[in-house]
């Protein structure tokens, strides 16, 4: 819940982001893009996205090891802290009291705390896995078991002071893709492969498939933050290094993509009434998308176009609302009413969810990277003429992408109306939801030798060998 | 009513509350009376009929070979007696005891039961493995760069600013200028007029002590002190040509950095 009510804000925060980038001057002090779009950031990654996938995960775990979920306090102390310190961190931001370092701009002293409240989810994550009384480990663990550990050190990593710019721009950048791409998609991902199992009925199509997704993200995503730095003083190695581990960027979004499909099979053909199929999918596709346009943003002569422009945020946005939002929207379409004991309060407003989420960040992503392309050619075009992007040049050369972004507000604005959509459904629900199935996870207790916490890396491979 | 849910809870073993709001579920579902599925799954009537279209649902507890049914979840019918059925060990299934959502039949009635398949793994292999590879890609891309002498290196900014500049650029970061401007020339045909009007020559900016800045939406400004005076800068941060007014107490200082963001010397060995 308190996820949903960061969407509310973040939405809206960006929408406010957009229109004092396009429109400058409009809005002043708290409200100049500067700090705005730290906050937009803050809010997104961390209150909304953030804090629904710890939920996700902790609703993954007891299902996936046969345990109940253990430190279940540190995760309710985790869970609020998050939401606590990054309410009052963007206000922070917002008066004017952030440092700018880091993708979110907070000062050290709320940067410290938060980081505390980020490893509550390893905490239980690694106490519970060892706990575990399910020696098979299935797709969606593995995610769950990544995604603790990449989130605290990912946030770390942007929120240390660097002594350098440089070293103060790649730890930036490196921490927000990073984020974007590993944790966002990463969880995402993972909750996609059981929910979309759980609703179809389906099994996992491939797990070989989702070796290569897991490990390709792995190896590739962070990677991606040298991208926006090609061509800058970062030494010519480091390009060449990360343009090829970030090719593995879209071979990892392609196999999931291909994963999920094939496992839905032919629930594809009923997304209509099936919004967690619908979300998951949708997912997958604009996490494709994105990989595959960060990659061409990583080669050197992508890179001389779309280096600096809006094309970054049109990924960014992609990214985060577009498969980010619809991961998050499969997964509390199927866990809410287990959960809460609730049917969704009305397929009318998944269905207007979905769609104007698909539509309308789709389009203000495609807008925002027309936009990039126009200005990478614009300022390339103007070196011929004579034009510098400095002082009354610049007007000349940011005229043509500024109608672009200008349209992608319209369109973010439809965007917002879908996410409100699935806030108000999200609320009704818990408030208003007819009766509906309620999962009572009756943990069995099974026998002290069955427990693999002794012995976790030995006897489950060694009961199943023997199954198979 | 109280006695029969009663009754029925405890033959699920579940809370009353919960069972109650399951039952009403099924009745809802099945279009018969919550009394009557309560008396069904306390032990005193027929179990309710599904409704039309629906197949019955698998049964509560699935035991399946370990190959093909980990600890996922398996769903169930109607809380039927059947939840204090305790999966083969070793392994611990968690055991749903819940109705199956009417209106999805297909979830959970049709065919064999969701299976999540998978087989034995070392989960922390993954959690390790993935901490190592962030931790590679982060020594390489933020602990090298440091060592390593740039290959381009054709121009370079360490420009000695003063205290109140130094004051200044915190008041830069701090109020997100480098969320539109840039202070970086890169050596490619988009900053070719950049890099001449900004009086540098060649078209490479190798390092700088100024902020890099994220994107472009504003002018660049790597080199501005030698384009604009100190005042002609405060008049553009007074809100002059659609810049956003700068309220901020610590105009001075900005005007400070930006003024002296203009030394830019040959890097050595060039």
């Amino acid at each position: 819940m308190a996820s949903t009510c960061f969407l509310a804000l973040a939405g809206v925060v960006w929408v406010v982001g957009m229109v004092e980038l396009r429109f400058s001057g409009t809005l002043t002090g708290p409200f100049s893009y500067g700090r705005v779009r730290s906050v937009a950031l803050l809010l997104a990654v961390i209150g909304w996205l953030t804090l629904s996938f710890c939920g996700g995960v902790y609703y993954l775990l007891p299902r996936l090891t046969g345990t109940p979920l253990r430190g279940e306090a540190v995760a309710l102390v985790g869970g609020a802290g998050t939401a606590l310190v990054t309410l009052t961190g963007a206000m922070a931001v917002l008066l004017g009291w952030g440092d700018g370092g880091g993708p979110f701009a907070l000062p050290w002293w709320f940067s410290f705390p938060l980081l505390i409240t980020l490893l509550a989810p390893m905490v239980v994550t690694i106490s519970t896995v060892r706990h575990r009384r399910e020696p098979n480990v299935y797709v969606s663990l593995w995610y769950a078991l990544a995604g603790v550990v990449w989130l605290p050190l990912l946030y770390l990593v942007g929120a240390l002071a660097a002594p350098t710019s440089l070293g103060g721009a790649l730890s930036e950048s490196i921490s927000l893709f990073g984020l974007s791409n590993l944790w966002v998609v990463g969880m995402g991902v993972g909750l996609a492969y059981y929910v979309l199992v759980k609703d179809t009925g389906n099994p996992l199509a491939s797990r070989q498939l989702a070796r290569v997704g897991f490990w390709s993200l792995a190896f590739a995503s962070a990677w991606s933050g040298v991208a926006p730095l090609v061509f800058g003083p970062v030494p010519d190695w480091l390009e060449a290094v990360a343009f090829l581990m970030t090719l593995a960027l879209p071979v990892s979004a392609l196999a999931n993509a291909a994963n999920l499909a094939l496992t839905a099979d032919q629930a594809w053909a009923e997304r209509r009434d099936r919004p967690v199929v619908a979300a998951a999918l949708a997912g997958s596709f604009f996490a494709l998308l994105m990989a595959a346009l960060t990659c061409f943003g990583t080669v050197r002569s992508g890179a001389a176009v779309v280096g600096l422009t809006p094309f970054w945020d049109g990924v960014l946005y992609g990214t985060l609302f577009g498969a980010g939002g619809m991961f998050v929207a499969a997964w509390t379409y199927q866990a809410l009413p287990s959960i809460s004991g609730r049917k969704m309060a009305g397929a009318g407003f998944a269905k207007v969810h979905l769609r104007l989420t698909f539509w309308g960040v789709g389009l203000t992503s495609t807008l925002l990277v027309g936009a990039g392309l126009v200005s990478g050619y614009s300022w390339a075009g103007g070196s011929y003429g004579g034009i510098s992007p400095t002082g009354d040049g610049w007007g000349d050369l940011a005229g043509m992408s500024s109608l672009l972004v200008g349209l992608s507000i319209l369109t973010a604005l439809l965007a917002l109306v879908g996410q409100w959509a699935f806030c108000l459904d999200t609320f009704r629900t818990y408030t208003s939801g007819r009766p509906a199935a309620q999962e009572i996870l009756a943990l069995a207790a099974a026998d002290d030798g069955a427990d693999l916490s002794d012995d976790p890396e030995g006897s489950g491979d060694a009961d199943v060998r023997e199954g198979e | 009513m109280s006695e029969l849910l009663d009754a029925a809870a405890q033959v699920v073993g579940a809370p009353a509350e919960l069972v109650q709001r399951s039952a009403e579920a099924r009745a809802d579902a099945d279009g018969i009376a919550v009394e009557e599925v309560l008396k069904a799954w306390a032990g005193g009537g027929p179990t309710p009929s599904s409704p039309p279209g629906v197949e019955t649902p698998p049964p509560a507890v699935v035991p399946a070979p370990a190959e093909t049914a980990p600890a996922a979840p398996v769903s169930s019918g109607p809380p039927t007696p059947a939840v204090p059925a305790v999966a083969p060990p070793p392994v611990a299934q968690p055991v749903v005891a819940a109705v199956a959502p009417p209106g999805r039949p297909a979830a959970v009635a049709s065919g064999p039961p969701p299976v999540l398949k998978g087989r034995v793994d070392r989960p922390f292999r993954y959690f390790f493995g993935a901490a190592s590879l962030l931790m590679l890609c982060l020594v390489v891309s933020l602990v090298l760069p440091a060592f390593s002498a740039s290959s381009r290196g054709a121009l370079h900014s360490e420009i000695p600013y003063s205290a109140t500049a130094l004051v200044g650029q915190g008041e830069y970061l701090a109020e997100g200028c480098a969320g539109c401007h840039t202070q970086i020339v890169r050596p490619i045909i988009a900053d070719a007029q950049l890099a001449a009007s900004a009086g540098l020559g060649g078209i490479t900016l190798s390092d700088t002590n100024q902020v890099i800045g994220r994107q472009r939406y504003g002018p660049d400004l790597a080199n501005v002190g030698n384009r604009l005076s100190p005042e002609a800068i405060q008049v553009v941060l007074g809100g002059e040509g659609g810049h956003v007014q700068y309220r901020g107490g610590w105009m001075d200082a900005l005007v400070a950095y930006l003024a002296e963001s203009k030394t830019l010397t040959e890097a050595a060995g060039e």
